[in-house]
């Protein structure tokens, strides 16, 4: 049987090497188009596209927690998940072992979607930041506007990037992707 | 001494097909036990089956081990295909390409070749189009980035014509750390206190890298005419990036491919590839880097 498969592929090895060199550019194509539409990274996915861009090392992932403050008036607290924050370290140091591994859980995936931020990934992120209770040291004395727990539509996933713009004289930081979840949670 | 060597440089130069195997078995060692992301499975099981596939004369068995080793390294590419460094896309193909060369038997090298040289013909002009239309790029502002933030990309050599380049870098360190630091709502934006020379010196490199990026397009499209001096090009292009950056896996794929489009006339340079490939890993592995040029 295998033997028939190579015998195939033998017969027909001009016409397959073609196909195998079309499929390469056409992924190549598709990771091009995609970086120019999203904020997918041009050093993934395959596109040749390395020292065009920023590195995803220059990126940073926040949340921002949105409710009231003690005054019942709107307000809100950035926490960064990568590179982790200085109380999340702390913080991850002092909980159980369950909790640890829940707060590294939420660092590797705000890790994870600098690459390719998008609403699926950041809404994921948005879901699981707010199961997490976030002491005050991150929130101070944020509320949630609705019962006593946030949900997902109060959390903003934001991911930052870092550049130089060397005839200015300036390094800067930009926003490149932001998601805030629906009411309901994830995406529509 | 030489004689040493003999049966060494006539196995590079007289067994391609093999000595491809070989490489590629080092290759994919040396990026399994890099990627933080590759599945344990295949860290494990893709070197031995390439070493069975190098040892095993059937064709059979070769093109099993090398299919399963394959399609080990494309599963995870597609599993975490924005994680995964376009290392694994290359190492991915060249497995596949591979596999077909050792199916289609005697008309494998001819195949090979040609695959070899689309590969590192595609790699060029793509990477050569993405800079160009990258307005990051060809502002010199990626160069300026490098050249401020990695202090082993030519610090000393800028030293002498930049005075107390060193103690700049290290203050935009500070500055970045300031930047990453500071609140999401602060102005985010701060003041770099440079030379006038590191724009200019950006600018060179940059247009730099676009001419050589070209010149070896150029060199590869017209191949036929040029003979050795393909690889030549080839080799001095990857000395030239090693000396540069710490890319040393992706630049043995691509004397992996040098080697790969290799024929009668230009077997000489076989041993340079293999040489060169077990220099980049080899200290690749072992930590070190020559910085030839920093």
């Amino acid at each position: 049987m295998f033997d028939a498969v190579l015998n195939l592929i033998k017969s027909r090895i001009w016409v397959i090497a073609y196909i195998f060199m079309g499929l390469i550019t056409l992924n190549v194509g598709i990771q091009i188009y995609t970086h120019q539409t999203t904020a997918l990274t041009p050093w993934k996915g395959g596109g040749f596209g390395m020292y065009t861009e920023p590195h995803s090392d220059s990126r940073y992932v926040w949340i921002r927690v949105n409710g009231i403050d003690e005054n019942g008036k709107g307000s809100s607290a950035d926490i960064r998940l990568h590179p982790k924050a200085g109380f999340m370290v702390t913080w991850q140091n002092a909980v159980s072992r369950g909790g640890s591994r829940s707060l590294q859980r939420i660092s590797n995936a705000a890790e994870s979607l600098r690459f390719y931020p998008n609403d699926a990934n950041m809404s994921a992120l948005a879901d699981f930041a707010s199961r997490i209770r976030w002491p005050d040291e991150a929130i101070g004395d944020l509320q949630p506007t609705n019962g006593e727990r946030f949900v997902p539509s109060d959390i903003t996933v934001l991911v930052a990037e870092k550049y130089v713009d060397v005839h200015d004289g300036e390094m800067r930081r930009r926003v490149i992707a932001e998601y805030r979840p629906t009411e309901l949670g994830g995406i529509e | 001494m030489t004689q040493a060597f003999a049966p060494l440089r006539d196995f590079v130069n007289d067994r391609y097909a093999q000595m491809l195997l070989v490489l590629f078995a080092v290759v994919s060692f040396s990026v399994l036990v890099e990627q933080a992301y590759m599945p344990i499975l295949a860290k494990i099981l893709v070197p031995w089956l390439c070493l069975i596939a190098v040892i095993n004369a059937s064709r059979n068995l070769r093109a099993a081990m090398l299919l399963i080793a394959t399609v080990l390294l494309f599963l995870n590419v597609l599993t975490d295909w924005y994680r995964v460094a376009n290392h694994s896309f290359m190492i991915s193909f060249i497995g596949l390409g591979l596999f077909l060369m050792v199916a289609a038997e005697e008309k494998g090298a001819d195949v090979m070749r040609f695959m070899a040289r689309y590969i590192l013909c595609a790699l060029m002009a793509l990477a050569l189009v993405q800079k160009l239309i990258s307005p990051y790029y060809m502002s010199g502002n990626l160069m300026a980035d490098y050249i401020l933030n990695e202090p082993s990309i030519f610090s000393n050599l800028i030293n002498l014509f930049v005075p107390d380049h060193l103690n700049t870098l290290h203050q935009i360190n500070q500055i970045e750390r300031n930047l990453v630091n500071s609140p999401l709502t602060d102005t985010a934006t701060r003041p770099l206190q440079v030379s006038p020379l590191i724009p200019v010196i950006a600018m060179m490199l940059t247009y730099a890298s676009l001419f050589w990026q070209a010149a070896l397009e150029a060199v590869l499209l017209f191949k036929s005419k040029l003979g050795l001096w393909t690889h030549r090009i080839i080799i001095f292009f990857v000395l030239i990036i090693y000396a540069t950056v710490d890319e040393n896996e992706f630049l043995s794929m691509n004397c992996l491919l040098g080697y790969a489009m290799t024929d009668d006339s230009t077997k000489r340079a076989r041993f340079w590839y293999v040489l060169m490939i077990f220099f980049l890993l080899g200290f690749k592995l072992t930590g070190i880097r020559l910085n030839l040029i920093s």
